[in-house]
């Protein structure tokens, strides 16, 4: 059963899918194309083929998504630009979340299972490392498979990601203090060695773990996959 | 007989421009005017109007307005500016210049014919 109301809805859908148009041009094409149905159910058509023809008259999205982008230059360097400054601030909260529970939880787990400062060191940055991935993996899902950033207006989500950002920074830099006096109170001269000795351990294997998993990600998003705007 | 591509789109600045001295318009009016001008020789993609306008309103040759029409239905009406109206001189000297030009070669053969 065809229904006007999720046929338009679907096409708008589609118009939107390259970025390129605003909601005003989108709204006016949307106009355009009501006036052209009504016009064709006036000489005898039923809705649905007045639709196809309509939006065929109208031309494809992306031939016109296309012819959009080269006026609205402006508009769509603002909006990725938008986006990069979430992902910043994302990577930010993400990074504080994983130093913070890195280092608190090696700290706090390896005294209670009573293993030595070395191991400590090893583990708060596997922690680091791991719960920034995880993060960064459960980012993506949200993002992509839920669209929860579409669902957000947009106020509303760069509020809360700069309080958020705010926030962790502000708990990360307290709690990293209150680390340090632990470290300084339980651990001897000796062990404190150990410790930085088993982060920079750690640090020596990551520094050639990122930029390989920096590496894959961009060619992961190379553009040519994605739209050609 | 269908009109090139490239015709169509060297000449779409110069026909909204012109249609738009008749007094203001939208989208779809526009493209119902350029069809009955033409005789249905003109065939626009219907979406492609709309980036020019857009273009031409940034230029400054013309603005527009949002209202709701007798029907009920909002529109966005354009209308021509002054600027506009020097821009259309401009383009009816090179159009001109273009057509007649053809046309020299296009009788010289006839005669020689």
């Amino acid at each position: 059963m065809f229904r006007l109301e999720d046929a338009i809805e679907n096409w708008k859908l589609q118009l939107n899918q390259h970025q390129t148009m605003t909601p005003s041009d989108i709204e006016e094409l949307q106009i355009h194309l009501l006036e052209e149905i009504d016009t064709l159910m006036a000489a005898g058509l039923n809705q649905e083929e007045a639709f196809i023809v309509a939006s065929r008259r109208i031309g494809s999205p992306g031939e016109i998504s296309c012819e959009f982008a080269k006026i609205n230059t402006a508009a769509i360097w603002k909006n990725r630009f938008f986006w990069m400054i979430i992902g910043i601030l994302m990577l930010q909260i993400f990074s504080a979340c994983g130093n913070f529970l890195g280092r608190g939880g090696a700290l706090i787990g390896c005294q209670l299972v009573g293993w030595n400062a070395l191991n400590t060191g090893i583990i708060s940055a596997v922690i680091q490392i791991a719960v920034l991935l995880c993060l960064l993996v459960g980012f993506y899902i949200a993002a992509v498979h839920f669209s929860i950033f579409r669902k957000i207006p947009k106020k509303t989500l760069i509020g809360i990601i700069i309080a958020v950002s705010a926030l962790s920074f502000l708990i990360n830099h307290l709690a990293g203090i209150g680390f340090n006096v632990m470290i300084g109170r339980f651990y001897s001269a000796e062990q404190l060695g150990q410790f930085s000795l088993g982060c920079n351990y750690s640090a020596m294997g990551l520094s050639v773990l990122w930029p390989v998993v920096w590496l894959l990600l961009l060619l992961w998003l190379l553009p040519g996959k994605t739209r050609s705007a | 007989m269908d009109i090139s591509k490239d015709l169509i789109a060297a000449s779409a600045t110069p026909l909204i421009l012109s249609i738009l001295t008749e007094g203001e318009s939208y989208g779809y009016a526009i493209i119902k005017r350029v069809t009955a001008l033409s005789g249905g020789t003109l065939q626009w993609t219907d979406g492609m109007l709309y980036p020019i306008l857009h273009r031409l309103e940034s230029q400054g040759l013309i603005e527009s307005e949002v209202r709701t029409s007798d029907t009920g239905r909002k529109r966005k009406y354009y209308r021509i500016k002054q600027d506009g109206s020097t821009a259309i001189a401009v383009y009816q000297a090179q159009w001109q210049a273009v057509y007649a030009t053809l046309n020299k070669v296009w009788e010289a053969k006839l005669c020689l014919d």
